[in-house]
């Protein structure tokens, strides 16, 4: 009797793993992985209003085995991470001079349902951190700014011919400062707080709605354009008032962004091509957050104070030369970023009536040259200004100039 | 001798037969993934190994993210892309066909030989060449050709229209038509030739990208927004320290400033509570403007009546209350000198010499700002005697001069703690209120007396005030002007000024550091970076 119960159960288990490792094979051959993988390795050195920092290397790596299970189901695991010894033009920002070193990881899985009439359902979760050592005595996971990202989202999108498709896709993501909690909540023990006060003033919850779309200019040219709205809402951010208290309401972003850019082979002949890109972008950022501050004689309050709207220009032109090729790429940007009512400060601190500008300008050169497969060797150079009506510098650089020269190699597969 | 005489007619007719007579085998150069190859007449096909022959004939054929690189004894490459058959059908030293029955090829063509020719046919198209690199598609939809270098002509099969494509250009044949050539729209070799698999992978990865750097830089224009408003910088001793300010308003006539640093998860603070002579208005400027004083001869609508100012780490404390706030007004006469009157008594008042010639020829110096006397060498005897009183109308500072007057708070009482150990203490010594403390005051000190030392670095903004009490105890307050990395304000920052609202115009361009130590801390400090203008609020710098 034992022995025939047993051989029933068996004989199902048998013809379940003979049907597992049918779908499996099936799966197997049917499946196909296509590894995508940029890899980079940079050293250099910044310079900052002319004075030089440490040489430091400037590293990053993409990895993803793009793994298609059949024409209808596709998933895309990916990690790319980013280690910086040394800083970059395109971390203009005046206060980052603080910068030491820094990492960014990141690892995203997303899978994808593909139909026959160019439609692509897609879901993704992501999770990334940013580790930063600002100071010199800073540890790493102890950076005062370490952040931590969750996200999920899913996304339509619908292709009808090669490399032109709109797509809609909905994302929401929560930003962790971990080690960031205000320092009126920490006094409140010492009899030093105030009410309402809360810890994590810098974390948000956000969601965002993208409408993005490739298609085919005249000219043989590509146009690339998104339009996206974020709604951020910070919980432990109570908003300030005229009198310089905490209200019970807390703060609400919402952030529209609008991204245009056309791209177009400008030149062909017998080892040379040239093609160049145009784009613009505007950020506007609404903020019902208002800004107090104690230590001005005069003027305390300003309202409105985080909104503003940023535009940019970006240019990009690539070379091809030779027949290896050499690749030369120059790129250029120019952006203006008006607050709606931040005050400007002068030198002493004191607020004006004029509202405040910041204006970026950046351009890069870089050249590569393939010295094997998939492997080139890069050298690059990136210059950036930054300018303002704004002339408190006390805290936060608003005027200097920064250089980035970078030498190298790059994989990519 | 036959033989030898063989030997030089075979040579003679290398020399003079056609080359196409001798088949030159080409050879696999590299492999990856899956590569098989069918020989000539055969059937069945077999792994190919990096370095195998191809003879005449045969056929490659590569798998899903597979490839092979062929090279021929002509020099002539071939890279063979994934899902594609191609046949070599001549490898003559004179002509090199192949026949692409599906997929992809890209074929880098070497200088050809005057007679020398070379072709590649698909199931729709023949392809001719003259040095030169190509891609060629072959598939259901017709063939898809792509020139980088040279010039290709494509012709439909069995079609004798030839059509000249050059570099940069590409062109298409399906069902007998061939395409106009128009230019490559992609910005490189290598798109051309992607798989469609491969395209999908760029394109998904490439969202995916650009998702979590939208993501990324949400959370760094949090940090950047937080640096903006100059919430964190570097002190002193290279070490990171947040700042916080912010008031809280404990009764309706008081308000209470507060600065907060954090570094190395220390925490440090200080204080300031007013008490003032009425309720205050929502707008706090109104009270505070004149906090320090005022210009004119409009009393204040605002004073204090009384304060409480406090710093610590949580461990350690330095404590000061005052009371019996009152105005007092200053005027400067002809002469320069002060005379302070009590308004709500103006039979309480007197005058004070601004500057009194001492036996051993230096002069005391009163500050009526600051309420206290000080002792300077007839050199520095001008630089010494002017006083900047702030208007905060624009934010400036102004020297008094005869004819002047200001209005200042003065307290009837204070106290002054270390530890909660009293060192300090003040009363007024009459009825009156106090005009001037040092002469209407009678002060106290621990152990009976109070030394102060001062060391100054001679080339930096960085000075040392250090109390010695009679009961053998002391306290000391370094103070630095730093910038916001740490660095200290060299003297010469200070070089033009001449004045004293000069020198308060430039303090407030540096940050203030302040560390304090005392015979209670037992080794402990309290260190404090604040803007200056808090402690030019609060009276702690005059």
């Amino acid at each position: 009797m034992k022995s025939g119960v047993w051989s029933v159960k068996s004989r199902a288990n048998i013809l379940v793993l003979s049907t597992l490792y049918t779908l499996l094979s099936t799966t197997a051959q049917a499946t196909e992985i296509k590894p995508v993988i940029n890899a980079e390795l940079l050293g250099g050195q910044n310079f900052y209003n002319g004075a030089d920092s440490s040489f430091g290397a400037v590293t990053s790596l993409l990895a993803s085995p793009y793994t298609k299970f059949n024409d209808q189901w596709s998933l895309v695991p990916l990690y790319s991470g980013a280690y910086q010894g040394t800083q970059q033009v395109k971390d203009l920002v005046g206060g980052g001079t603080l910068f030491q070193e820094s990492q960014d990881h990141n690892v995203s899985v997303k899978g994808i349902r593909t139909f026959e009439n160019g439609l692509r359902l897609k879901a993704v979760t992501g999770y990334g951190v940013e580790l930063l050592r600002e100071t010199k005595d800073e540890a790493w996971t102890k950076g005062l700014y370490d952040n931590h990202r969750l996200s999920a989202g899913t996304e339509a999108e619908w292709s009808w011919a090669k490399d032109q498709y709109v797509r809609l896709a909905y994302d929401y993501y929560a930003i962790r400062f971990p080690n960031y909690q205000s320092l009126s909540s920490q006094a409140a023990a010492d009899g030093q707080g105030r009410e309402l006060d809360a810890p994590n003033v810098l974390d948000s919850h956000n969601h965002m709605l993208t409408l993005g779309s490739e298609s085919r200019l005249p000219g043989n040219g590509m146009l690339q354009a998104s339009i996206s709205r974020t709604w951020t809402s910070y919980p432990d951010q109570h908003l300030v008032d005229l009198t310089g208290t905490l209200t019970p309401d807390t703060r609400s972003d919402q952030s529209d962004n609008l991204s245009i850019q056309g791209t177009w082979t400008v030149y062909t002949a017998d080892q040379c091509r040239i093609s160049g890109s145009l784009g613009y972008s505007r950020i506007h950022l609404y903020s019902d957050q208002n800004h107090y501050d104690p230590s001005q004689p005069t003027t305390f309050f300003n309202a409105n104070y985080y909104a503003y709207v940023t535009n940019s220009v970006q240019t990009q032109w690539t070379f091809l030369i030779g027949e290896a090729p050499w690749t030369i790429q120059w790129t250029g940007s120019l952006a203006r970023q008006k607050y709606a009512d931040r005050l400007v400060q002068d030198s002493s601190g004191a607020f004006g009536s004029d509202i405040t500008r910041v204006d970026y300008a950046t351009t890069g050169l870089s050249v590569s040259y393939p010295i094997a497969k998939g492997f080139q060797v890069k050298a690059t150079t990136d210059f950036g200004w930054d300018d303002s009506n704004n002339t408190d510098n006390l805290v936060y650089q608003y005027h200097y100039n920064t250089q980035t020269y970078l030498f190298g190699f790059t994989y990519a597969y | 001798m036959n033989k030898g005489l063989l030997s030089s007619a075979f040579l003679i007719l290398g020399g003079i037969l056609p080359g196409h007579v001798i088949a030159a085998p080409a050879r696999v150069d590299e492999v990856r993934g899956t590569v098989e190859i069918r020989s000539v007449g055969g059937l069945k096909w077999e792994t190919v190994t990096p370095g195998q022959k191809v003879e005449e004939g045969s056929s490659i054929r590569t798998g899903a993210n597979s490839q092979a690189d062929i090279l021929t004894e002509q020099g002539h490459h071939f890279i063979v892309r994934d899902e594609t058959t191609l046949e070599f059908t001549s490898l003559q030293a004179d002509e090199t066909k192949t026949r692409l029955e599906t997929g992809k090829v890209l074929s880098k063509v070497h200088k050809l030989k005057a007679n020398e020719r070379f072709s590649l046919q698909t199931p729709t198209a023949v392809c001719a060449v003259r040095g030169t690199e190509f891609d060629t598609i072959s598939g259901q939809g017709g063939t898809l050709v792509a020139v980088y270098r040279g010039v290709v002509g494509v012709a439909a099969l069995g079609s004798n229209n030839e059509i000249r494509v050059p570099a940069g250009q590409m062109t298409s044949v399906h069902n007998g038509t061939i395409e106009i050539p128009h230019a490559i729209p992609h910005q490189n070799h290598t798109v051309a030739g992607e798989s469609p698999l491969a395209r999908e992978a760029r394109h998904e990865v490439g969202l995916d990208m650009s998702r979590n750097a939208v993501i990324h830089a949400a959370a760094v224009e949090a940090r950047n927004a937080d640096y903006r408003e100059g919430k964190s910088l570097i002190d002193v001793n290279g070490k990171r320290v947040r700042i916080e300010e912010y008031i809280v308003r404990p009764a309706a006539n008081q308000f209470k400033l507060v600065a907060l640093n954090e570094r190395d998860n220390r925490l440090d603070y200080f204080f300031y509570k007013g008490t003032f002579n009425q309720n205050l208005p929502a707008d706090l400027s109104l009270a505070l403007k004149d906090l320090s004083g005022k210009f004119g001869t409009t009393a204040p609508t605002y004073y204090l009546t009384a304060y409480e100012m406090g710093q610590s780490n949580t461990q350690d404390s330095v404590h000061d209350t005052a009371g019996g706030g009152h105005l007092v007004e200053i005027t400067i006469d002809s002469n320069g000198n002060y005379i302070l009157t009590d308004p709500t008594n103006p039979s309480n008042t007197k005058t004070i010499v601004a500057a009194q010639l001492q036996n051993d020829g230096t002069y005391k110096i009163y500050n009526p700002l600051a309420d206290s006397f000080f002792t300077v060498t007839a050199a520095n005897l001008a630089s010494s005697s002017k006083f900047g009183v702030y208007i905060p109308e624009n934010d400036t500072f102004r020297d008094l001069a005869p004819g002047d007057s200001v209005w200042e708070t003065r307290f009837n009482n204070y106290t002054h703690d270390i530890n909660n150990v009293n060192k300090i203490t003040y009363a007024a010594s009459g009825a009156n209120n106090v005009l001037a403390t040092n002469l209407d005051a009678n002060f106290t000190y621990a152990g009976g007396f109070v030394i102060p030392v001062v060391v100054v670095d001679p080339n930096n903004v960085d000075a040392t005030i250090t109390n010695y009490y009679g009961d053998g105890t002391f306290e000391s307050y370094r103070t630095v002007l730093i910038d916001n990395n740490g660095t200290i304000a060299p003297l010469s920052a200070f070089g033009s000024v001449s004045t004293g609202s000069e020198y308060k115009g430039e303090l407030l361009k540096w940050n203030y550091e302040q560390i304090t130590t005392a015979s209670e801390f037992q080794g402990r400090n309290i260190d404090l970076v604040v803007e200056p203008k808090i402690f030019l609020k609060s009276g702690l710098i005059q």
